[in-house]
């Protein structure tokens, strides 16, 4: 038997809380097996759902829907782009998470495959039918917005950090009210303001696109949230690393990019990590401006009167799709966190 | 011509004097060891040197270059003091060499295999070269200071400023430090070195400086300061740290 097994009923106290948990464990199975898969209706068979109701799950709503939970309002005979766009985008993002390819080509090249996704799914050139960015939705236009809201932000969420830390009283005022603003007010607030407010401001005439607005909105407010993440790293670089940098001649802005900024992110991973899962899941907030993202676009599939009873089943198959890219977020900090640590050895 | 000229130096924290009316001239190739109890302004002294502290009166001139508030004039001088650290502060997230010739490439414009090659001479230097891709947190104290010290040496400093160097070492391992400090001195290299290694000073300065409450109250070459200190704080100083 293993060391850790014998340490589950090493004891009175722990032997009865291994007990306790199984009987949970065992009790919580007992509950939802039956409901989740003995009885569940997987078929697309309204009747049959409506049988089971009370007894077992009707995975058959995710077989009725998914076209629309997964495109949103996005024509389906066109599905195969926001397919393509999907399978580019989380490619660059798994191509600028490998450490050994962080260099600036491997950026730029992302920065064009992800405008690249977008103009896939938009269209009207090359024979592609014009899709209006209203009509984005689903799955693809989660990963747009995360994308978007979590990487796009983080060249201006550096610039926040580092301006609140400067010595230039009009900067650091600056900066700090920015961030302290946007943290201050809910994410829906700066959404409704992008979306509603933002082109009464602009000149008569000009009106930005509803997802350029949101997207503004999004990178806005996570890159207020990512500076302060990024400034308690910034601080946590022992003074005596910048007078060493100084005491060499070097500049304000190699010493930030070189001696300050590395030795922040490696701190601040976790936490930052932590901001991006947030924003992930915040992009659901988008639905208060009419745009259909995942979330938004289960709300829709379940407006349909005959299959809206099958609402929890829905959520769930949604929640588990949140759950895959999540973890996978957090999986890969733990990875980050292992190869820093490592590196310091 | 004088390398450092201190004229009529005061610098204040707040309300409290740290340095007042200093009077210092080091010139080409001298050693000068700066001692006194904690508190009295030498480490502070020395960072003015290169700018990582300001003054407030008088004025300071290294290499011929004045010390104002000029951004340009602080690079200037930096450029040409090295300095080395109680505490090391190497850059723990690169690698020795990468320490080493991170200034020289991005400062000074040196092509990235000469100052590689600079870089080994100088580890060379200080007996250290096999730890080259090492990153700094493998090495033992004293083999960190050593690398800081060939770190100052690969941006060709014409003054060396030590901010008790030894301090912060094991006491095994302030022998190694202070061997290099040693050759350092004997080729030439002009140095302040604020240091409680009577040893050393003994050994190697020109000068040594005492100090108290900010101010240079005695100095005189090593052999008639230990010898027959004047100013009764040295003589009070001096009985406390060689009692034993």
């Amino acid at each position: 038997m293993s060391e850790s097994f014998k340490a589950l009923f090493k004891g009175r106290l722990n032997t009865a809380i291994t007990v306790s948990l199984l009987i949970f464990f065992a009790w919580l199975a007992s509950e939802l097996l039956p409901w989740g898969l003995f009885n569940a209706v997987f078929a697309v068979d309204l009747n049959a759902c409506r049988e089971a109701r009370g007894e077992g799950a009707c995975w058959g709503v995710v077989g009725e829907k998914w076209k629309l939970i997964i495109f949103g309002r996005y024509p389906f005979e066109e599905a195969w782009r926001p397919v393509v766009a999907s399978i580019l985008m989380v490619g660059a993002c798994i191509a600028i998470s490998q450490r050994q390819l962080w260099r600036p080509s491997t950026f730029m090249i992302a920065g064009l495959v992800l405008t690249g996704s977008v103009a896939l799914m938009v269209g009207g050139f090359a024979g592609l039918s014009y899709v209006p960015t209203e009509r984005l939705g689903g799955l693809a236009l989660t990963l747009l917005l995360a994308i978007l809201g979590n990487i796009l932000s983080l060249p201006l969420a550096v610039l926040l950090a580092l301006g609140r830390t400067s010595d230039l009283p009009f900067i650091r005022t600056v900066c700090t009210s920015f961030i302290e603003i946007i943290r201050g007010v809910p994410l829906i607030t700066v959404l409704f303001m992008a979306s509603f407010m933002f082109p009464l401001f602009m000149p008569s005439g000009t009106n930005p696109d509803v997802l350029l607005r949101v997207a503004a909105g999004i990178i806005i407010f996570s890159a207020a949230y990512q500076a302060e993440v990024i400034r308690g790293g910034i601080n946590s670089v022992p003074k005596g690393q910048i007078e060493a940098a100084q005491a060499l001649g070097m500049g304000y802005w190699l010493i930030q990019t070189r001696i300050v900024l590395p030795q922040a992110f490696r701190v601040v991973v976790p936490p930052l990590v932590n901001s991006f899962i947030a924003i992930f899941k915040d992009t659901s907030l988008v639905t208060i401006v009419s745009m259909y993202e995942l979330f938004g676009s289960l709300r829709l599939a379940l407006g349909d009167p005959e299959w809206r009873a099958f609402y929890i089943e829905g959520f769930i198959f949604v929640a588990l799709i949140y759950w895959v890219f999540c973890s996978a977020m957090s999986r890969y900090a733990r990875g980050l966190e292992r190869d820093f640590a490592a590196a310091r050895r | 011509m004088a390398m450092i000229q201190f004229e009529n130096v005061s610098k204040w924290f707040g309300s409290f004097q740290v340095l007042s009316d200093i009077d210092l001239e080091v010139s080409n190739g001298e050693k000068i060891v700066v001692c006194g109890p904690s508190g009295s302004g030498k480490s502070t002294l020395i960072r003015c040197v290169n700018a990582l502290e300001p003054y407030q009166k008088g004025r300071i001139t290294v290499a011929g270059t004045e010390l104002t508030t000029d951004l340009k004039s602080i690079h200037q001088v930096r450029t040409r003091v090295g300095m080395v650290f109680q505490s090391f502060n190497l850059f723990p997230h690169i690698s020795v060499l990468e320490n080493l010739t991170l200034a020289p490439i991005r400062v000074r414009g040196v092509a990235e295999d000469e100052a590689r090659r600079e870089a080994m001479v100088q580890l060379e230097r200080v007996k250290i070269a096999e730890q080259a891709e090492k990153y700094p947190g493998q090495l033992s104290g004293g083999q960190q200071q050593r690398v800081a010290i060939a770190r100052a040496l690969c941006m060709k400093p014409e003054v060396l400023l030590f901010d008790e160097p030894t301090s912060a070492l094991d006491p095994e391992m302030v022998k190694e430090v202070l061997d290099v400090m040693v050759a350092l001195a004997e080729q030439g290299t002009t140095m302040i070195c604020v240091t409680h290694e009577m040893g050393f000073a003994r050994e190697v300065a020109d000068r040594v400086i005492f100090m108290d409450a900010g101010k240079i109250v005695e100095q005189a070459p090593p052999e008639e300061f230990f010898g027959a200190p004047k100013h009764p704080r040295a003589i009070d100083f001096l009985s406390k740290i060689l009692s034993h």
